[in-house]
């Protein structure tokens, strides 16, 4: 393949999946010792990092996702205030029997739902707009710009996640205060376990939506079929025969990060998986779907 | 107009995501029927006194439910897949008239979800009626002539999201934001509006779009996230806003802006 075995193991080990091909660009000679994993110059996967994360930065839809966010963080403070001024109003033979949904559960709900449209749109907006000719042009190691591409759409989503999340719940437990509201005063590190976890979830989710627009390549069908993941099928679910709507229901991807690390504190039923067993099911459905994605990227015409 | 009309009907006659849209919706309206099937049997395995539990009703709406959705993406690609492809600019061409334009997609876009909306719900009504036969369930102890036109009515529904999600196709001019704005308004708006306090939940409630149709059939929004606060015609009213506003508002862009 090429008589330079730096080169070679460089290719093999940044996962390129597509030519690689032996020339050196911009005519400089590769250097094994200067370049290595993290390559300099055009076709490194550092360069491609930061291509990517140039390109996330600096579209609407970003903005537009993370404000999303921002306003269901306003929400959160919002339902912390109410719960608090409702406890306030129980009668306390009532407050025993309690129950009101932690703090940060508006962006329980509404992160997996942004997480599906970044994921998405990383890789369809760019067939839409006929950019990805020029994304491969600049970067012809499919491989490697199909995992940068992933890689900073899922570390951006889990951090906003996890900063999000941490942020709500932090206001949630300042605004109830000492009021003994169960799902508000969990350990802090049952909290932040349960907290890692959507983060976590929320990063594999946007994998998934981005393996899924790779292979559909259409902004729409991969944004509605998310949909359909995340709020048709867990409705269905429920309507199946009786072992089977529990089993299926568990092991949808919207139900798996309660059944990992569940908000402390809250009795509700997360769902029939062991953490670990809905933990390797998080593993394997991203495998799966980047798996698909890299294949039909590495595989088609642009 | 019949030009336009005729040119938007050829238009969504010939793209593959309608195809995809309805076959979706009809494999769904399939799944429901088989359901029924399950219910049926789990309805022979009941003793006497717990199948006064088990309704058929839940399973019914489901068609028109997600009926409301697919047909909202395609009111929304109706739009967006013309502005991405820059086909509005030849459409714009073809047709200068920018409010005949609007009108003529959505005629076609709203005949075809009415179509697709009063067979899917009909079609589970009577294939689930069908399927269970003479079991006598709690709630399908009327005749069918005296059900039907509930579902008729629930029917409308799909066209007013198809609509919706083509208004917020033409204001947003981007799939994937038109796509989240309808899902926000079918699935997660009714489940935010359900968490209010007493007695705005109910109030609330009443004004989706989701909870309208069986307000306009009478019936009592029991067991679901909706209320049931508003007369039969009170409800076909802001049913009918539901369309027509959005689509006002977007006449009103789409006349302004440059494509």
């Amino acid at each position: 393949m090429t008589d330079n075995p730096n080169r070679a193991s460089g290719t093999v080990g940044a996962g390129g999946i597509g030519a690689a091909d032996d020339v050196p660009r911009d005519g400089v000679p590769w250097d094994g010792a200067a370049g290595g994993l993290v390559g300099r110059g055009a076709g490194g996967v550092g360069d491609a990092v930061a291509a990517e994360w140039w390109k996330v930065r600096s579209v609407r839809s970003t903005a537009a996702v993370l404000g999303t966010v921002g306003a269901f963080l306003l929400l959160c403070v919002l339902w912390s205030w109410y719960v608090a001024r409702y406890w306030d109003g129980l009668p306390a033979a009532r407050r025993g029997t309690a129950q009101a949904a932690p703090a940060e559960q508006p962006l329980a709900v509404s992160l997996p739902v942004c997480a599906v449209v970044l994921g998405a749109l990383t890789l369809t907006s760019e067939y839409s707009s006929g950019m990805i000719r020029a994304s491969l042009a600049a970067m012809p190691r499919r491989g490697v710009l199909f995992m940068a591409k992933g890689g900073v759409a899922a570390a951006l989503m889990g951090a906003v996640a996890l900063v999000a999340t941490a942020a709500g719940s932090l206001a949630g437990a300042a605004i109830i205060g000492d009021r003994p509201v169960p799902t508000f005063h969990g350990a802090a590190a049952d909290v932040a376990v349960h907290l890692l976890w959507l983060g976590l979830t929320t990063a594999a989710i946007t994998l998934i939506a981005f393996g899924l627009g790779a292979v559909l390549r259409s902004t729409a069908a991969t944004i509605t079929s998310g949909m359909a993941v995340l709020f048709v099928l867990p409705a269905l679910a429920r309507l199946l025969p009786s072992p089977w709507d529990e089993r299926i229901w568990s092991a949808l991807p919207g139900s798996l990060a309660n059944q990992i690390a569940g908000p402390p504190g809250s009795s509700g039923d997360h769902g029939a998986l062991s953490p670990p067993v809905a933990v390797t099911l998080l593993v394997a459905c991203t495998a799966v779907a980047l798996g698909a994605g890299a294949y039909a990227f590495a595989r088609r015409d642009a | 107009m019949g030009g336009a009309l005729a040119a938007e009907w050829w238009k969504l006659r010939s793209v593959r995501s309608t195809y995809a849209v309805l076959a979706v919706t009809a494999a769904f309206t399939g799944f429901v029927v088989l359901l029924a099937f399950q219910m049926a049997h789990v309805w022979d395995g009941l003793a006497a006194e717990r199948r006064d539990d088990l309704l058929l009703r839940p399973l019914q709406e489901l068609g028109g439910w997600a009926a409301s959705l697919c047909l909202a993406v395609l009111g929304v690609v109706s739009v967006t897949s013309e502005y991405r492809t820059g086909m509005i600019r030849t459409s714009l061409v073809a047709v200068p008239g920018r409010r005949r334009l609007l009108l003529a997609k959505a005629a076609v876009v709203g005949a075809v979800a009415l179509a697709a909306g009063e067979a899917v719900t009909v079609g589970s009504f009577l294939g689930t009626r069908l399927v269970v036969g003479g079991r006598p369930f709690p709630d399908q102890q009327a005749p069918i002539a005296h059900d039907l036109p509930g579902f008729v009515l629930a029917g409308t529904v799909v066209p007013v999201f198809a609509l919706l999600g083509l208004s917020l196709g033409v204001l947003l001019r981007s799939a994937a934001g038109a796509i989240v704005s309808v899902v926000f308004v079918w699935h997660v708006l009714p489940l935010l509006v359900h968490h209010l306090p007493e007695p705005w939940s109910e109030r609330a409630g009443s004004v989706l779009p989701g909870g309208l149709p069986t307000q306009m059939a009478g019936l009592s929004a029991e067991n679901s996230v909706y209320g049931d606060l508003l007369s039969p015609g009170a409800a076909a009213a802001v049913l009918a806003a539901y369309a027509l506003i959005p689509l006002g508002f977007a006449a009103f862009v789409l006349t302004r802006r440059d494509a």
